[in-house]
């Protein structure tokens, strides 16, 4: 008897293939929102049923695989993942949606899409560190193929960036892993690859990596911190980034934002958080990640300010708000924590409007380069109303979601980490300042003839982006039934940090 | 029993904005008639509720929002004096507003879009005013930013609309992201402190971190250099509310949206949110150290001196401007600038008086400059320009506009007679901030403010006279023939017309009122008992003498002609420039700031920094390249003749060995 | 002698060996046409014989011959490697040779070179080593050159001959030095010899014998510098010969590498692990790097299993139980996925050959554009080679990269030995570099658009495409079995 959640992914996996075989369009793009919409039942009755108000995983489930090496499918959910896993039950369906008018091979890329919600869901539920790798390296194929047969014209050499680039930082976080599985093997004489099996024996690690240069527990935190890193990304190791973004088309976008983005974050609060109090030096560790996470934002702000292509932008933006949940992350307040947390939810929802709304102007617009459109607002009133919304949520307007987990962020890093958080202030005005320069200069002001006659999105287009407004705001205006289920498990993290007096 | 239902005063208007937004275009009017419905209501509420908390009721409701713990963040509502009378005037002269839109905008083919717009600024509006604390304040006075983000773009087809609206939301975002900083640092205070047992400070059940009551409470245990911090943050905000220097260039360009957007968002109500920030937590202001002794500004004086500058500085370009807007966006500025003034000033002598004397004004200036720019409104509306040289000689055709904004005018200049009591809403509210800032100068010998207000209050008699000379006298410089605006527009004009001329007479009772306003709240304010100070009758007078004087110039120069301008106003008058060009603050701040600076610079060095060293040299060039450069050179190897291909073998092995030797040497 | 002892367990060498000469007669007797069932014929022997030794249980240790063959893990999980390529092979050759005449000495030759690996596989006697390998050496020689009209088919074989003549030459000198120092040729024997007299084995004799057999394994191994001939000869050869090639006789070299040099030359092991360190990075740098630019993929496919080799030889730097099973387990994964390749390329050659009869160098990526569409099924299998290649899980190229990495790891953490570290980074590295080639050509065969319509893909080649899928996505999703098997095996070699 499977568990609702292998139950989840099996379905999942399953309508990726039988959309692969699909014959038409049709039955294809049928098969694929009818396998996210089941999967997205089951993630609901998880939700319905999660009690948010203990920090142990939840409908914990476990299969035997390989002894030898004591592998075993181990999938569980705590108020870490089940947020995400509701986001990327969400966002796939919405997806789908969105790109109900795909008629380039459709069956394959509708079979894509549903492979990527299988990834990510392994990824976010798997409790075991050899199955949460082997998810974190599939999640890469149907990308790869979503970006180099769907993306733009610099199709291939985003794609093989994005797959390269990545595909070293995981094999990097996987010597890491070998490491906490020896050092685990020979403290308790078992082979296991549990995730806090491994975590928990990274306490009592010792030896030296290199004698005198760097010991073993810098060595392994700095692996995996570096796996997880490239994945969100953080300056200096986002430069995959905007060119895939830019070439991917709008659902890849949408996808790679909202969901693989958060696997970086995801690693941090499962693995990062709870060896970084047993890390040889974790003010050091703190400093470290606090740096890269305001550098991402203000970085990733002023080079969204840089940009001329909407898309671009966007994809800038996305490395600037990750950047809060790095800092976040680093403060080790337990607010600060679950306001990270929130932070990648919020982002996943609100990035899926913007990377959706850039794809409708490209669509009917032909370009989206932003000095080349202007006024579309006159014949595009129902995107411009929703992309506005999708912009002032993104530059953290208070009512929408985005706001309560960087105020969450802010307020409670600064008990922490002050200087770095009055540094993150200055990025908000600029964060206004672009996304305003590009609404007043592509959207508002006197329409750009040169486009000829444009339309407004299509109806299902415009559907599926006005469900994640809605979202959006309802989870600004209430944020507790996810917020809360992270507050719990941040604070059953941080113990660690009080007991080894990390911060005060 | 109103105040059951205090809640239906933010959420009429929200479900208005809704009904509107949707069902607009299919209704007469853009559904105009929604929002003025429901914004009646919140008004009849506000109204009943007052009635039943006068003279000393307070209505305070609050439930739990998010997070948990003592950092609890609530929802909630706060009805105090300081807030009942900022809820009347503001849901008064909204509705007024909205309706004289319905005639104003009549031609409008998006009036749903304004009126959903304006619907959801009431609203937000509303929400500022009677929040319970600190947060929701901020969320709505960002929302309140948003609608004027949008009501100023409103013609966003206009370029000069949507930069300015850009503008506009940019400007006021450097302040709000310094009252987001003052709101951190509080709340980090505030946890610490609730956190140190010595302490023995508790949240009440009930009451949560950041509602003002819990904020008040703990002022004695901040210390002192924080709070000064914080309370000089939360200025920060306010001076981008409100349009004070140096963060004012917004409000003049805010002038594209339509001129009831101008009226009630940039005359009567959100730009004093600011004003009204700084009065709602103006116990903090009160409890900073008022000398340089901690080694810290004194937050008072800084808002006095920022405020009798702006109020000085706004008002010298006003004399200059030609487009009606204009000039009565600089008065507003200047007349928010005595607001802060007064709370500078008369907040170091009387502490919590001050409240009373600013907060009067800020609503006698929302009734006459509401006046002032409908009555500009009706004008424009009829002869189809901003410019007052194009206009004149239009007392005779529009006799209600001219008359109305006469008194507008008179009110704004602050006519009265002093000792008999008799006078316009101005002239009592604002010679009170004059006496206000003399008695400051008395108790610290220092006049400057004093000297501020008196030459602001001389200029701004001088422009808008001017103003009002130049469009209704004189003969017609241009051949548009015009008209009275109907009822639906004038009527409203006659009913602020009311208010500018008699309100002034409330003056004692109100101050009576509102001063109560913190004891209400338990929270003990130092009042400086300035014992009662009969300043000398010249004083009294002068500013009644420089509002007269004022008018009796504009009167020789814009009626008369006495003088001939046309040298003043030359290219070649330096002064002139100057003032014509806005002291070259658009220049500095948009241009050479924002995009110079900002995305020329630092951005564009940035992206370079980003694809050409990190990217292209890093990635591509070093790696990727040279790995490909290498795969050609071996490929070449790749001779395909067999004897190489031994020798290579042999050459292998020999290597092999020497490899060995050099390994452990030997044989 | 006891001629009474059973011989059952070497029942698929006998079984091989007639059906090799059965073939050869029956080809005299019947027509041209019905050569066909000979195919038949010889895949259903090395069925069978798969079918025994997996029955058989694999655990038997038996030995024959005066103790010059033995049964053991070690030789039965090589056998199986070998069986089941030349299966691939043998079934796919049925289409690809099915006008040829000389079918009967074609299937013939493929059973004699596939006995002779068994016989590597088994030997514990120099000499029987030295028979096995120039068994199926002169086997394989042969085949690369088929194709009597293709000339580059003969030069690829001539090639492979002269090098690999040349190699025998190098081993067996080895080979006679070892004899020179412990006066046997038995495998134990010698070992015995080393462990009673280490110095023997550090001096320049030994020294040189292991470097001329290190030499003549690398020939087969195809490590670098010993890898020329390789390329030139996958290349040139039938695709189907290639596969048996790439993916069967290269094991040879490393069954017979396992067994003498891991034991045999115990004594002085810090230095075997240092040569086999600089020879695996190299290798495996060398192949990858070449490969990058290749537009042949017949050699690309050539140059990574040049850089495959690289990886499993880094079983001998570390040589633990998990870093030995590693290297097999990894074998056997490159063995399906290289032979499946290959033969894939075998259908791409038929796609192109029957669009245009004299089409030249047929394996030219851009042949593969639009193979998606146009051969789904060995487009599938190419998609499933490569990635496993690449290391991309769940596929046994992951596990066995996964393990090998693994044990390295473990020992350089255990011996903090920064040295190791780095070699595992390089081969992180190079993995990450593979993907490259790998990834454009599945570029190829799914984005760009087919050149063609769809063709029927020959029965026969789906067959053995879908044997190596299948082989290789089962070990990487249930590797459990065969992670055991690869164990024991590596107990044999290190002789626990």
């Amino acid at each position: 008897m499977v568990g609702l959640i292998s139950l989840m992914i099996l379905i999942s996996l399953a309508g990726a293939l039988i959309t692969f075989l699909a014959k038409t369009r049709e039955q294809a793009r049928t098969i694929a929102i009818i396998t996210s919409g089941i999967s997205l039942a089951i993630s609901l009755v998880i939700f319905s049923n999660f009690n948010s108000s203990i920090s142990t995983i939840q409908f914990l489930e476990s299969y035997s695989w390989i002894p030898s090496i004591g592998v075993t499918l181990k999938f569980g959910l705590d108020g870490i993942g089940m947020p995400l896993v509701l986001l990327a039950n969400i966002i796939i369906p919405l997806t789908v949606i969105f790109a109900w008018g795909e008629t380039k091979q459709a069956n394959r890329f509708y079979g894509l899409i549903l492979l990527e919600l299988t990834g990510v869901m392994g990824v976010f539920t798997s409790l075991d560190f050899f199955v949460f790798y082997i998810f974190w390296e599939i999640v890469l194929i149907p990308m790869y193929f979503l970006i180099s047969i769907w993306g733009g014209p610099k199709k291939e050499y985003a794609a093989i960036k994005f797959f390269i680039y990545t595909h070293v930082a995981s094999l990097v976080m996987l010597l890491a892993i070998f490491a906490m599985y020896f050092n685990s093997l020979d403290i308790t004489g078992k082979a296991s690859f549990d995730m806090f099996q491994l975590l928990k024996s990274y306490q009592v690690m010792d030896g030296d990596l290199i004698k005198g240069v760097i010991s073993l527990k810098d060595a392994v935190f700095i692996g995996l911190l570096f796996g997880f890193i490239v994945k969100m990304p953080a300056v200096p190791f986002h430069t995959w980034l905007p060119d895939a973004h830019v070439e991917a088309p709008t659902a890849g976008s949408v996808i790679l934002a909202a969901l693989l983005l958060k696997m970086g974050g995801y690693g941090l609060f499962r693995v990062i958080l709870p060896i970084l109090p047993y890390s040889e030096s974790p003010s050091i560790m703190i400093t470290l990640m606090a740096i890269i996470g305001v550098v991402s934002i203000l970085y990733g702000t002023f080079l969204a300010l840089a940009q001329r292509d909407l898309k671009k932008m966007v994809a800038y933006s996305s490395i600037s708000h990750m950047g809060y949940v790095t800092l976040g992350a680093a403060a080790l307040v337990p607010l600060s924590v679950s306001g990270a947390m929130y932070q990648q939810f919020s982002h996943g929802l609100i990035t899926g409007i913007l990377f959706m709304s850039c794809g409708v102007i490209q669509h009917s617009a032909g370009t989206r380069i932003i000095h080349d459109l202007g006024g579309i607002a006159k014949y595009m009133p129902k995107l411009t109303f929703i992309m506005l919304l999708g912009f002032l949520a993104s530059l953290g307007l208070p009512g929408m979601s985005g706001f309560i987990a960087e105020f969450l962020v802010l307020v409670n890093s600064y008990f922490t980490l002050p200087t770095f958080v009055i540094l993150a202030l200055f990025g908000i005005v600029f964060t206004a300042g672009y996304h305003l320069w590009a609404m007043q200069r592509a959207v508002f002001g006197t329409y750009n003839e040169k486009l000829g006659h444009i339309h407004d999105g299509a109806n299902y287009e415009i559907a599926s982006m006005a469900i994640l407004v809605l979202l959006v705001i309802y989870f600004g205006l209430n944020p507790n039934p996810v917020l809360n289920m992270m507050t719990v498990n941040a604070e059953q993290l941080l113990k660690y940090v009080v007991l080894r007096g990390v911060i005060t | 029993m109103f105040s059951d239902y205090a809640a239906l005063i933010v959420l009429l208007p929200v479900i208005a904005f809704v009904l509107t937004l949707f069902l607009g275009k299919k209704l007469t009017s853009g559904g105009a008639y929604l929002p003025i419905a429901a914004i009646a209501g919140s008004f009849i509420i506000s109204l009943g509720i007052f009635l039943e908390i006068y003279p000393e009721g307070i209505v305070q409701q609050s439930i739990p929002w998010f997070s948990s713990g003592t950092s609890t963040m609530n929802m909630g509502i706060l009805i105090d004096p300081l807030a009942i009378v900022m809820l009347l005037m503001v849901s008064f002269v909204s509705l007024l507003i909205h309706i004289y839109a319905v005639g104003y905008m009549s031609h409008d083919p998006a009036k749903p879009r304004y009126f959903a717009e304006t619907s959801l600024f009431t609203a937000a509006m509303l929400s500022v005013i009677l929040s319970d604390n600190i947060l929701q304040f901020f969320i709505s006075w960002e929302v309140v930013g948003v609608c004027s983000f949008l009501l100023i773009g409103f013609w966003y087809h206009k370029p000069s609309a949507a930069a300015a609206a850009k503008k506009a939301f940019l400007v006021t975002r450097i302040g709000d992201v310094l009252f987001l900083a003052g709101i951190v640092m509080l709340y980090v205070n505030l946890v610490k402190i609730i956190n140190d047992p010595a302490n023995a400070f508790e949240i009440g059940s009930g009451n949560f971190i950041l509602q003002f009551s819990t904020m008040f409470e703990a002022i004695p245990l901040i210390d002192p250099t924080q709070l000064t911090y914080i309370t000089l943050l939360f200025f920060g905000g306010a001076v981008g509310k409100s349009g004070q220097f140096p963060l004012h260039g917004w409000l003049p360009d805010a002038m594209e949206g339509p001129t009831t957007v101008s009226a009630l968002i940039h005359a009567a109500t959100m730009v004093t949110a600011g004003v009204y920030l700084v009065a709602r937590t103006f116990p903090m202001f009160v409890a900073t150290p008022d000398t340089m002794s901690a080694g810290v500004p004194d937050a008072l004086l800084i808002v006095a001196y920022v405020g009798g500058f702006t109020a000085l500085f706004a008002a010298t370009m006003g004399l200059v401007m030609n487009d009606i807007k204009r000039v009565l966006a600089y008065s507003t500025v200047s007349q928010l600038g005595y607001m802060m003034l007064a709370l500078g000033t008369a907040g170091t002598v009387l502490g919590a008086g001050a409240v009373g004397i600013s907060m009067f004004h800020l609503i006698s200036h929302a009734f006459f400059k509401a006046l002032l720019f409908l009555c500009a409104g009706s004008v424009i509306h009829a002869v189809g320009t901003n410019d007052i040289r194009e206009m004149g000689g239009l007392f005779t055709k529009m006799k209600i506009t001219g008359t109305t904004m006469f008194i507008a005018a008179l009110s704004l200049a602050g006519i009265g007679i002093p000792y008999l009591g008799i006078g316009t809403a101005g002239f009592f509210s604002k010679d009170r901030i004059i006496e206000g800032a003399f008695e400051y100068g008395e108790k610290t010998g220092d006049l400057i403010p004093y000297a501020f207000a008196v030459i602001a209050a001389l200029l701004t008699s001088i422009y808008i006279f001017r103003l009002w000379f130049m469009a209704f006298t004189g003969k017609p410089r241009s051949d548009r023939h015009s008209h009275e605006s109907p009822n639906v527009m004038t009527v409203p004009l006659m009913i602020l017309a009311l208010f500018a001329l008699f309100f002034g007479f409330s003056q004692l009772a109100f101050y009576g009122y509102v001063e109560t306003n913190f004891e209400l709240m338990g929270v003990e304010i130092a009042v400086h008992e300035g014992e009662a100070v009969h300043p000398p009758i010249i004083i009294v007078l002068l500013p009644v003498i420089v509002g007269v004087l004022g008018f009796l110039i504009s009167y020789a120069i814009y009626y008369k002609r006495m003088l001939d301008m046309s040298k003043i106003i030359s290219s070649e008058n330096p002064l002139y420039k100057l003032l014509y060009n806005r002291y070259y603050e658009p220049k500095i701040g948009a241009d050479l700031i924002g995009v110079k600076l900002t995305h020329d610079v630092v951005a564009q060095s940035g992206e370079f920094i980003d694809r050409k060293i990190i990217d292209g040299l890093v990635i591509d060039s070093i790696i990727s390249n040279t790995v490909f450069k290498i795969g050609e050179i071996i490929r070449k190897m790749q001779t395909g003749v067999v004897q190489n291909y031994a020798s290579i073998t042999i050459l292998g092995v020999a290597l092999l060995l020497v490899l060995l030797k050099l390994k452990f040497g030997g044989i | 002698m006891n001629l009474n002892i059973n011989f059952t367990l070497l029942a698929p060498e006998i079984l091989l060996t007639v059906l090799a000469f059965v073939v050869i007669i029956m080809g005299l007797l019947i027509s041209n046409k019905s050569k066909n069932m000979l195919g038949y014929i010889s895949a259903a022997g090395i069925l069978a014989s798969i079918v025994y030794i997996v029955g058989n249980g694999m655990i038997a240790n038996v030995s024959y011959f005066y103790d010059s063959i033995v049964v053991d893990p070690l030789s039965q999980i090589f056998k199986l490697i070998f069986l089941i390529v030349s299966l691939m092979a043998v079934i796919a050759s049925i289409e690809y040779f099915k006008d040829n005449h000389n079918q009967d000495e074609y299937y013939a030759l493929i059973l004699m070179s596939t006995v002779g690996m068994m016989v590597v596989a088994s030997a514990n006697d120099l000499i029987a080593l030295f028979v096995g390998f120039e068994l199926a050496s002169m086997s394989t020689y042969v085949l690369a050159g088929f194709e009597k009209k293709n000339p580059a088919s003969l030069e690829a074989a001539l090639k492979y001959f002269i090098i690999g003549s040349l190699s025998s030459a190098l081993m067996l000198f080895g080979m006679s030095l070892i004899y020179g120092i412990t006066s046997t040729t038995n495998i134990p024997g010698i070992i015995e010899f080393f462990k009673t007299a280490p110095l023997m084995a550090e001096s320049s004799l030994g020294l040189l014998a292991m470097v001329f057999l290190v030499a003549g394994f690398g020939f087969k191994m195809a490590l670098v510098p010993f890898h020329m001939w390789a390329p030139d000869t996958y290349e040139g050869s039938p695709s189907v010969i290639s596969s048996l090639l790439a993916a069967g006789s290269k094991k040879m070299g490393f069954v017979a590498a396992f067994r003498v040099l891991v034991l045999a030359l115990f004594a002085i092991r810090a230095d075997v692990q240092f040569v086999f360190a600089i020879l695996a990075i190299i290798t495996m740098t060398y192949g990858n790097i070449v490969a990058l630019s290749q537009r042949s993929i017949k050699r690309m496919l050539a140059y990574s299993s040049i850089a495959q080799a690289g990886y499993i030889a880094l079983a001998f730097v570390v040589m633990t139980p998990m870093s030995i099973a590693g290297g097999i387990v990894l074998a056997l994964g490159h063995a399906l996925m290289k032979g499946g390749a290959f033969i894939a390329v075998a259908v791409v050659g038929y796609m192109v050959l029957s669009d245009n009869k004299n089409a030249k160098n047929i394996d030219d990526l851009d042949n593969f554009a639009g193979l998606g569409k146009r051969a789904p099924i060995t487009a599938l299998g190419f998609f499933v080679f490569f990635l496993a290649l690449a290391g991309i899980p769940p596929s046994a190229g992951f596990i066995g990269k996964l393990l090998l990495f693994y044990s390295i790891t473990v020992e350089a953490i255990s011996l903090s030995s920064s040295w190791l570290l780095l070699i595992v980074v390089i081969a992180i590295l190079n993995s990450a570099l593979s993907i490259y080639y790998y990834a454009r050509v599945i570029k190829y065969m799914y984005v760009l658009p087919p050149k063609g319509e769809k063709i029927k893909e020959p029965a026969a080649y789906v067959v053995a495409i879908l044997i190596a899928i299948v082989g290789t996505i089962g070990i990487g999703l249930y590797p459990e079995p065969f992670i055991n098997m690869a164990t024991n095996a590596a107990q044999v070699v290190l002789g626990v």
